[in-house]
């Protein structure tokens, strides 16, 4: 990567890149390091002095528990779900908010109010709507107590991820839609090709980088899912992810040793994730650049 | 240019709003004057912040909240930080372990203990102990009842065998006849089952901490699944915490309800017409034979490791706090029963409280819950194996139970 420059301006590169980078290393790296540590100890505030070394037996304790799992799929199925659902009304939205021709902004503005909510406001806002006897939607479709239920507490937090995070997905699909040329659909309609096959033929393809970016922002972003569940569950009736069930164990039950575990094992599954999109779609990012 | 000037206006008032700020939080640190109280919201509570002040400390209030879950992880998020603004806090008497065993508040003196334990009642005076010491002064306690209707219930069952079958008469006669108590999953499921254990004269951990799972655990933990599965009880059983239990019966179509005395003053305001059949007794046995005994909550004084006031100056506000008089203007106008035991002979309180007898006739065959500085986790795996109480295996839930609180008393246990 240096090969364009030269050797002096390399290091005068590198020289001015590093207080950013020691930067980066004191606010991130310290945290995910001091995790780790703390991973491999048995430390449990309730017992301030007896922190001992474990070795890596809290992972085992860990990865050997079925509620550890239990939250795995739960997590896996929230975000795969709402990410399916996002990236079809995501999509449906960027091409009514690019090829609307009345009220354009009005209508963009409108699609976004959602993303502009605060998700733990949003969350109370549906939770009040999901409440036993007294909330509009319960009333409405004549339910007993959804959020009490385990499945349909579930899609009740994929409902409300959908409803935050759908214009998010939508803003960043429009970016690739002003990729697509109109001159191109044009002449394609001209040669006969209908909307669908334009829509398969020419928009996907075009749009496939932002459609991956946003995808890989939106199924990391989703994997945390926290603040909705926290409010409208709080992880009862086995609703809990997996970031729920860290904050339990380390926020809740003082248990640094077992919390930070399952920190240090979100972050790794996080990095899998991400991998994994790189290497399917063949996302290079640099090479996109130039 | 214009616009330059009103920057330059708007920088010079936002530096000089930035010093006026760090001169106010200086200056209010260094008021050593203050003594900081963390406290739930609690009706009239200010009043007695006030009576306890004087000129040489002013007592301020903290709300935490109300919910006693996120008050304790406030409490515990300062403490951990060793904070030095905390000075006074509550402590819901099943976290006076955990907090001791952190060596986050310090305890009593030995002198300081007898002179507590001359006017305290004795339940909620061990609720406040840790390791024969005194880590917490009681302030309140509080301890649930048997509330019925007699104008369909005209002999009160004294089991819960008995309630059971005097409620299927009654759903028999076409009367109101359900049975409501807490059956969601939490805490509230783990005290009723700490009640039915108790009234075995059991308890799941024995003095040295070690666990206790045998005839009378499975005994208790069939007599809460009979109870759960019979057709008398509310059918949202598995969703009902107090206020729910409350509402229900407000409600009209039930015919008992195990909860806490708030409920009195609320039915009065809610359904007068009911109110006037409320009546209660004491919670049911599960033994016919053994005297029933009901697990007690309640609120404790305690004083943080890490505030840097004057000691004496602490013990002086803690004694305010719980006196026989704060106790006394607590119960008759905040509806908290007082631990200071003279005040149940008291008229105002008689007056004030018809079911002042049963509360303490309660009281002396107290019950607490398991203490352990992991009761929070404790009490969290219970209610998971627990939960539906319907459900229950006996056999089964023994084996999870020695399973899972072993874990939790090494420190291995994973919360859902």
């Amino acid at each position: 990567m240096f090969k364009k420059y030269n050797k002096s301006e390399a290091i005068l590169g590198l020289l001015l890149c590093s207080p950013a980078i020691l930067l980066i290393f004191v606010i991130t790296g310290y945290p995910v390091l001091y995790s780790i540590w703390l991973s491999l100890h048995t430390i449990d505030l309730h017992y301030p002095n007896s922190n001992s070394f474990v070795g890596l037996s809290n992972y085992l304790e860990v990865l050997g528990n079925h509620y550890w799992w239990q939250s795995c799929l739960i997590t896996l199925i929230i975000s795969s779900v709402s990410l399916l659902l996002e990236l079809i009304l995501g999509l449906a939205l960027a091409l009514v908010m690019y090829y609307t021709v009345i009220f354009k902004s009005l209508m963009r503005t409108v699609i976004l109010i959602p993303y502009g909510i605060v998700t733990l406001v949003a969350s109370f806002s549906w939770r009040f709507a999901w409440l036993q006897n007294v909330g509009y939607l319960t009333n409405a479709f004549s339910l007993d107590a959804p959020l009490t239920k385990r499945i349909s507490a579930i899609l009740i937090i994929i409902l409300a991820e959908v409803w935050k995070t759908t214009p998010f997905m939508a803003l960043l699909l429009m970016s690739g839609l002003t990729l697509v040329s109109n001159d191109l659909l044009k002449v394609a309609a001209i040669d006969g090709a209908n909307i669908f096959t334009r829509f398969v033929k020419i928009m996907l393809p075009v749009m496939k980088p932002a459609i991956v970016i946003a995808l890989l922002f939106r199924s990391l972003d989703s994997f945390r899912v926290f603040d909705s569940i926290y409010i409208l569950t709080n992880g009862s009736n086995g609703t809990g992810s997996v970031s729920v069930q860290t904050y339990n164990n380390l926020i809740i039950g003082l248990n640094l040793g077992i919390g930070s575990t399952m920190s240090v094992l979100i972050f790794l599954m996080i990095i899998i994730i991400s991998f994994i999109f790189i290497k399917l779609f063949k996302v290079n990012t640099l090479k996109e650049k130039s | 240019m214009p616009s330059l000037k009103i920057f330059k206006i708007a920088f010079i008032i936002l530096i000089i709003g930035i010093f006026i700020t760090i001169y106010i939080v200086i200056s209010n640190k260094n008021n050593s004057r203050n003594i900081n109280v963390y406290y739930p919201p609690e009706a009239n509570f200010e009043h007695i912040l006030h009576q306890c002040s004087n000129s040489k400390n002013k007592l301020i209030y903290h709300k935490v909240s109300r919910d006693s879950d996120a008050a304790r992880q406030e409490l515990t998020r300062l403490l951990v930080a060793k904070d030095h603004d905390i000075d006074l806090m509550y402590l819901d008497n099943t976290w006076v372990p955990e907090f001791a065993n952190s060596k986050w508040i310090i305890p009593f003196s030995s002198e300081y203990q007898k002179s507590v334990e001359r006017d305290t009642l004795e339940g909620p005076l061990k609720s406040a102990m840790w390791k024969n010491k005194m880590y917490a002064v009681p302030k309140n306690t509080n301890v649930q009842l048997l509330w019925y209707r007699d104008d369909i219930v005209k002999d009160v069952p004294k089991t819960w065998d008995d309630l059971v079958s005097y409620a299927k008469e009654l759903k028999d006669a076409g009367k109101p006849y359900k049975i409501l108590f807490t059956g969601a999953r939490y805490e509230g499921l783990v005290v009723n089952f700490n009640s039915m254990l108790a009234s075995l004269n059991s308890g799941l951990l024995n003095n040295n901490g070690k666990l206790i799972l045998d005839n009378n655990t499975s005994r208790a933990l069939s007599t809460l699944r009979d109870v759960s599965k019979s057709d008398v009880v509310s059918s949202s059983l598995v969703n009902a915490k107090e206020d729910e239990v409350r509402l229900e019966f407000e409600r009209g179509n039930a015919a008992f309800e195990i909860n806490w005395p708030y409920i009195y003053e609320s039915m009065k305001q809610d359904n007068p017409e009911l109110f006037k059949h409320l009546k209660w007794a004491t919670y049911p046995a599960v033994d016919p034979n053994i005297q029933s005994r009901v697990t007690i909550g309640g609120t404790n004084i305690a004083i943080s490791r890490y505030s840097k006031h004057n000691k004496q100056d602490l013990l002086n506000v803690v004694d305010c706090l719980r006196s026989r008089e704060s106790q006394k203007y607590t119960a008759l106008y905040s509806g908290l029963p007082p631990t200071n035991a003279s005040l149940y002979n008291d008229a105002d309180i008689k007056k004030r409280y018809p079911m002042s007898d049963t509360i303490q006739e309660e009281l002396t065959h107290y019950a607490l819950r398991p203490a352990t500085p992991l009761y929070n986790s404790m009490s969290t795996v219970i209610a998971n194996i627990l939960s539906p109480p319907y459900d229950i295996n006996p056999h089964e839930s023994i084996i999870a139970l020695r399973q899972e609180l072993n874990k939790v008393i090494n420190s291995k246990v994973i919360l859902p």
